[in-house]
């Protein structure tokens, strides 16, 4: 029985593998490593295998599995290592039942498919290559393949030193010596048949490692070096017979270098300039010169170290023509060189000299004829992992040897090129096994890598992949086209449709199951907890769907004839449904739920992936994998981040069809709002319709006039859509802009009493034509007239109206909106017009009339939205509602506007508005001026014509 | 050595050779390359005075991205909401930057100082009126060391590192892998020492200089052009009405007291300490032995027309409705204070509102802050340089006078 030490050694080195062994090896520290992961992350392993996510219980049976398949995997690693054939034999019976018994639990739905799948296919794979390695182990013999990381050290070192040096390392020129060798008998019987092998002839090559290819002296003597050399034992055929081309199986050629007993140690000393281990640059006989691989020898039953000693010399040079001059001499007084053995394992013993080769002669001869090969031979046999590395780059350097010095010199002259080619064609180490295994091994590689590059490919791709969904109709555009706010602002489509059906409690009617209309979001022809309401669009960017808000999200309305009648959506009109602040609320409410988790998340996305109703493909692997570890943190990150920014705004006192525009981009400038005029802090605004842009180029545009650019006024709006200057999709945006330039207004659909339009179309004329402008576009005159005041602001002192969106909008912001876009202009090397730097905001001190397209449909009235009815605009404040509810979208064609006087309907709960509340007020565009003095048929007929509009 | 081998080598010079030019052209082109400002600026006396450069980008500009990004991240270092509005400067409407900072590309774009981050004013006629600038004027007429402050407690702060500044760049603009390797790695990093260590940030030596001894000239022909443009710079037209017949009863009264020294079209001329008996201290300050020590030209500029006076300047009054408060040291709020016996005179004020005070002539003084838009600097005539002492003329007048008097100051 061999010792416990012994067997650990064993396992260490792993000597003499079968292939089968070497099959079974690579399994174990699959199944390892598998077993590894499995226990240190099962939730990992769960999403991977699409498992449904775990509870603790779960998780921990999993970790339970995990344990057992790593054990099971260190068997295997064990066992492949120290050769046990009678655990390789045992596994080919033991894994071909793996398949079936997975398939019994598959079916039985203890396993699940992925996972059984995983299993059958790695085990029975395992069986099949173990049963072909052994039949190939009892066809071909021992397998002496050097190990994969000895030929990967090969590889490297080929590559470094014969194509970027050009150099030898393995075939150093030097001077040629013919000498003899006896044996000095050592009293070990082992090490005594030994020298007995050894006896007889020698060729000797003494030189310098770097010292080649012609290097100047005076560069060679200031490179750090190693000498080192070469000795060939051989039986002479005839006394004076020199050996050149080795005899395979009868010379012995044995490599010896000075500069440390190791090759590492000689690496380090040449690094270091030989400061550690000893090296003597100029002197061969001041060096030990050592072999750095075990030998085996007496029929493997030593295993011993190798060294050479030259006898000391009188002469002490010190520089290269004197270490040459020195061996001359040495060489003219037959100086003798010792080799010495030492028992490896243990590095106190001595060395023992075994025997004595005298230099007889120099000979001079063709470098190039003269190569030496570290093998097996006269009874010593190199092993180790240097032996591997040697074994796997010899054949390569011995077939790509120059044949003569003049072909040598031809190569010496040869480009990195040239030397690349030989290097890369690959007709590498194993022209042995080449041979056996004929191309198809070759080919299976150009499949493997031609997959790998197919792989990368198909991920850059992927990770750059920026598209959008796009729509051939104009207004389906400007219903679900993209901004570009994905980019960066995007949700995931999947996690986007999971958290109303996974946080239904935040929800304005706590009701899952019918996506975000509780919100009062759009859904046309569409399976709300699956499609995408009006106002959000689709890009896929990096591989996942993204969706998030567009402009129609807040300018597109519905309008119903009466309760639960078929409705109508409006692009263009404001959004008098959505309540855009219950919506920010509930997405920056639900990050500090304690159900906002990957696990919940995936496991309610698990829920509904395979709906037909989905509007995209199921997340994939890598997808799901992205949710788990990195979307669902950073959108938790973003929605906590954006919520603390905009958190200084009272978001609940908006109500549907309202919006607090410019205390937004406050919180886009980070301004400290904590510190802030709290007067400026409310700036509730109702959303306007957005019909005839063109017309509207040049007016004093939002609410308060602050800006006249069409183009900034739109860019401005889309960062509500999460579209920065960086991820703005400019050409998307400028098709929206294009389309609204011109997009019209629907005509009111119930009946209009034309006798008496037609005689308020006076009472227009007199009362609200000089500041709202003509009935049609252009609104205004061609050329203009002297008092026309459409599209311009109306002093605060004399509109009256409510002036907190007013205070809202301060001079701090507008000139920081001025360095929104920076970077952006043509002064600055900026190469496009669209879009440029902002600079047409300006603060001004009321409020600015706008024409009157579509006024049926944009209730409730004023820029607050606080008057419910057009009928209710022309009385004085003091007549008009104090309290009623926004968000219901049933028309009441008596007084122009939407049901303002219903509190709930099928459990949609509409907003109530109080006109007492801050910014609320409803007072203010009266007076006599204002038409709310005006006799009651009249401003009936006014009432009438403006339906028309 | 064979052919080859030879042809090889010169091969490979001549690659690393290009290498080289290549790097070095990237470098040049990304550190060090001079671009012109745009024509808005250079062919426009007064954009260029507001925002044309003095070359201080080159040794003491602040990264634009950078610049643009640190109100936006560190607002807790602000009083007030606005960005650099909150410390005290100027910002017409329409432009990308406030007054004062100019923006030129030196490899990148950068970010300095000029004449008027402290040289230039603004007022308002009324509280909710809109600021206007005023260009070149005399004496400092904004406070830079908020702005100073707020970029030395940036760089103090941990947050002010490549992540997040790149973070909130990103919300701005898309900046090419080079260019944020660049910030990354150099411009952050160099930046935060250089605020740190309070070096030339924003301004550099020579205006460092400058805002120790104003009165040294400069040696470059640009800065001597601007200086040239600050002396003759012609006071605006005061925006508020006046009483004609008031104005018509100050004038005599004008000559009368003030004339002999402040003649309008007179050359400024020294009044001993010992007659004007203000505060001393800026006077002692330059000391004749400084002046014979040659400090100045130490500093590495032309300094030779320096010369040790014994008392202050007194020169013409243009516009001086916009250069309160008053005296040398600031010490005195508005003229009318000025026409108080020292005793009267406000111990303690606010500067750096921009409202215009009619009745005093000057700038309101009394308030600590506007509300939500910024607040003010308290100033304590008994500290040390602060005296408001002296220059007691006109002292004696009836209160009418002093209103006729300060009627016609406004119109000059």
């Amino acid at each position: 029985m061999p010792t416990l030490s012994e067997m650990f050694l064993r396992l260490l080195r792993a000597e003499r593998q079968t292939r089968a062994a070497r099959s079974v090896e690579f399994f174990g520290w699959l199944d390892l490593t598998l077993g590894i992961i499995i226990l240190s992350s099962p939730h990992f392993t769960a999403s991977v295998l699409n498992l449904p996510a775990l509870t603790v219980q779960g998780a921990n049976y999993l970790r339970l599995a995990g344990l057992l398949v790593s054990g099971l995997g260190t068997l295997y690693v064990v066992s492949g290592r120290l050769n046990a054939q009678g655990f390789i034999f045992a596994s080919l019976l033991d894994r071909p039942l793996v398949p079936v018994v997975m398939a019994i639990l598959w079916y039985s739905d203890i396993l699940p498919g992925p996972l059984a799948l995983a299993f059958s296919i790695s085990d029975f794979g395992g069986f099949l290559w173990t049963l072909s390695a052994w039949r190939a182990d009892a066809r071909l013999g021992p397998n002496d393949r050097p190990t994969l990381i000895a030929r990967m050290a090969a590889g490297f070192f080929g590559f470094v030193s014969g194509v970027l040096r050009n150099a030898r390392t393995f075939h150093p020129d030097g001077r040629v010596f013919r000498g003899t060798v006896r044996s000095l008998q050592p009293a070990d019987p082992s090490l005594a048949r030994a020298a007995e092998q050894l006896t007889g002839a020698a060729v000797l090559r003494i030189g310098m490692g770097l010292m080649k290819k012609g290097m100047p002296a005076w560069l060679a003597d200031h490179l750090a070096d190693a000498p080192s050399i070469a000795t060939r034992f051989y039986t002479p055929d005839t006394p004076g017979d020199i050996r050149l081309l080795r005899r395979a199986g009868e010379d012995l050629d044995l490599l010896a270098t000075a500069g440390g007993d190791r090759l590492w140690k000689m690496v380090v000393n040449l690094a270091t300039g030989g400061w550690r281990y000893g090296l003597h640059q100029f002197d061969y006989f001041q060096n030990v010169y050592s072999a750095d691989v075990p030998y085996r020898i007496d029929d493997g039953k030593l295993d011993v170290w190798i060294r050479l000693i030259p006898e000391p010399s009188q002469a002490s040079p010190k520089d290269g023509t004197g270490r040459e001059e020195a061996l001359t001499q040495a060489v003219a007084r037959r100086a003798t060189i010792r080799a010495e053995a030492q028992r490896v394992g243990n590095a106190g013993e001595p060395f023992i000299p075994i025997a004595e080769i005298r230099l007889e002669e120099e000979i001079q001869i063709d470098q190039e004829a003269l190569h030496f090969d570290p093998v097996a031979a006269r009874g010593f046999m190199p092993h180790g992992f240097l032996t591997d590395v040697r074994r796997s780059v010899y054949p390569a350097s011995v077939r790509h040897r120059a044949s003569s010095q003049p072909e040598r010199v031809r190569r010496d002259g040869e480009g990195i090129a040239g030397r690349l080619g030989p290097y890369l064609g690959g007709d590498d180490e194993n022209s042995a096994m080449n041979a056996t295994r004929p191309k198809k091994r070759r080919w299976i590689r150009a499949v493997f890598l031609a997959a790998a590059v197919l792989f990368v490919l198909y991920l850059a791709v992927r990770f750059t992949r920026d598209r959008p969904v796009d729509y051939a109709d104009d207004e389906q555009h400007f219903k679900h086209g993209s901004t570009g706010g994905e980019r960066m602002t995007g949700i995931p489509y999947w996690l986007w449709i999971a958290l109303p059906e996974l946080f239904p409690e935040y929800l304005p009617d706590q009701a899952p199951g019918r996506g975000y209309s509780s919100f009062g979001m759009i859904y046309e022809n569409t399976d709300p907890r699956y499609g995408l309401p009006v106002g959000m669009s689709m890009r896929n960017v990096r591989g996942i769907d993204m969706v998030y808000l567009n402009c129609a999200v807040c300018h597109t309305g519905t309008v119903r004839d009466a309760p639960g009648a078929r409705m109508r959506v409006i692009a263009g009109m404001p959004a008098n449904t959505f309540d855009i602040g219950a919506w920010g609320k509930f997405l920056t409410s639900i990050p500090s739920d304690q159900k906002f988790t990957p696990d919940r998340l995936m496991d309610q996305i698990r829920v509904m992936q395979d709906d037909p109703h989905r509007v995209v493909d199921k997340p994939d692997l890598i997808n799901r994998l992205i949710f788990r570890y990195a979307a669902v943190f950073l959108m938790r990150d973003r929605l906590l981040m954006l919520g603390q920014r905009l958190a200084f705004i009272d978001k609940s006192s908006w109500g549907p069809g309202r919006v607090d525009t410019f205390n937004a981009p406050k919180a886009l400038l980070n301004f400290p709002m904590d510190k802030a005029d709290p007067d400026e802090l409310m700036g509730n605004a109702d959303f306007p319709s957005v019909w005839n842009q063109e017309p509207r180029k040049g007016m004093q545009l939002h609410w308060d006039g602050n800006n006249t650019s069409v183009d900034e006024r739109n860019l401005s709006a889309a960062f509500g859509t999460g579209a920065y200057p960086p991820t703005l999709d400019a050409e998307r945006v400028l098709r929206t802009a294009k389309w609204l330039e011109t997009a019209q207004p629907p005509k009111y659909p119930y009946p209009v009493d034309g006798a008496l339009a037609s005689q308020g179309a006076p009472v227009y004329q007199r009362y609200c034509a000089r500041c709202h402008g003509t009935k049609d576009p252009p609104f205004r005159h061609n050329p203009p007239q002297a008092d026309e005041l459409v599209g311009t602001v109306v002093p605060i002192e004399k509109i009256g109206t409510d002036p907190s969106r007013l205070k809202s909008y301060t001079w701090l912001v507008a000139v920081n909106q001025s360095s929104l876009y920076a970077g952006y202009e043509k002064d600055w090397g900026f190469p496009k017009p669209y879009p440029q730097r902002f600079s047409h905001f300006r603060k001004t001190e009321g409020y600015a009339n706008s024409p009157l397209d579509g006024i049926w449909l944009r209730a409730p009235y004023l820029h607050n939205g606080s008057v419910p009815t057009l009928r209710e605009v022309l009385e004085p404040a003091a007549g008009r509602t104090k309290f009623f509810y926004r968000g219901n979208d049933v028309y009441d064609p008596q007084n122009v506007g939407f049901v303002s006087n219903v509190a709930e309907w099928e459990g949609r709960r509409f907003f109530a508005f109080d006109t007492s509340k801050r910014g609320n007020g409803n007072g203010g565009h009266e007076g006599p001026a204002y038409g709310t003095d005006l006799p009651a048929e009249q401003k009936r007929a006014l009432l009438e014509y403006l339906k028309t509009f | 050595m064979t052919k080859p081998t030879k042809r090889k080598i010169r091969i490979a010079a001549v690659a690393l050779v290009l290498l080289a030019i290549a790097t070095g052209f990237t470098a040049w082109y990304k550190i060090r390359r001079d671009v012109a400002q745009p024509q808005w600026i250079t062919s426009d006396a007064r954009n260029d005075y507001l925002y044309g450069s003095v070359g201080a980008e080159s040794t003491a500009g602040i990264p634009y991205w950078i610049w643009l990004a640190l109100p936006r991240l560190f607002p807790d270092n602000l009083h007030y909401p606005g960005g650099y509005v909150a410390l005290g400067l100027s910002w017409e409407e329409s432009r990308e930057m406030p007054v004062g900072f100019s923006k030129k590309t030196v490899g990148y774009v950068r970010v300095a100082g000029n004449c008027a981050l402290c040289h230039a004013r603004s007022y308002r006629t009324g509280p909710d009126e809109t600021s206007a600038v005023v260009d070149a004027v005399r004496g400092r007429a904004t406070d830079i060391k908020p702005l100073l402050l707020f970029f030395h407690q940036c760089a103090a702060d941990p947050r002010f590192n490549a992540g997040e500044l790149l973070s909130e760049i990103g919300m701005a603009t898309g900046l090419s892998f080079l260019d944020q390797s660049i910030y990354r790695f150099a411009l952050i990093p160099r930046t935060r020492q250089a605020m740190l260590n309070q070096e030339s940030v924003i301004v550099d030596p020579d205006l460092q200089y400058h805002s120790r001894n104003p009165y040294a000239p400069f040696s470059s022909p640009r800065m001597k052009a601007l200086e040239v443009r600050i002396r003759d710079a012609q006071a605006p037209v005061y925006p508020l009405p006046v009483n004609p017949a008031l104005v018509a009863a100050g004038k005599p009264l004008f000559a009368q007291h003030c004339g002999s020294c402040h003649a309008l079209d007179g050359q400024s001329k020294v009044i001993p300490i010992g007659e004007i008996g203000t505060d001393r201290e800026h006077l002692e300050n330059w000391t004749q032995a400084a002046h014979a020590d040659g400090a100045s030209d130490r500093l590495g500029s032309e300094r030779i027309e320096m010369v040790k006076n014994s008392g202050y300047l007194a020169g013409p009054l243009n516009g001086i409705w916009l250069r309160g408060p008053y005296l040398h040291n600031g010490s005195v709020p508005t003229v009318r204070a000025l026409l108080q016996p020292q005793a009267q005179r406000p111990r303690t004020f606010y500067r750096g509102n921009d409202l215009i005070d009619a009745t005093g002539v000057g700038f309101l003084s009394t308030e600590a802050e506007e509300r939500g838009r910024r607040q003010f600097v308290f100033f304590d005539a008994s500290q040390r340089g602060n005296g408001n002492a002296g220059h007691l003329y006109g002292i004696g007048l009836s209160s009418s006078e002093k209103d006729a008097l300060l009627e016609y100051l406004k119109t000059l």
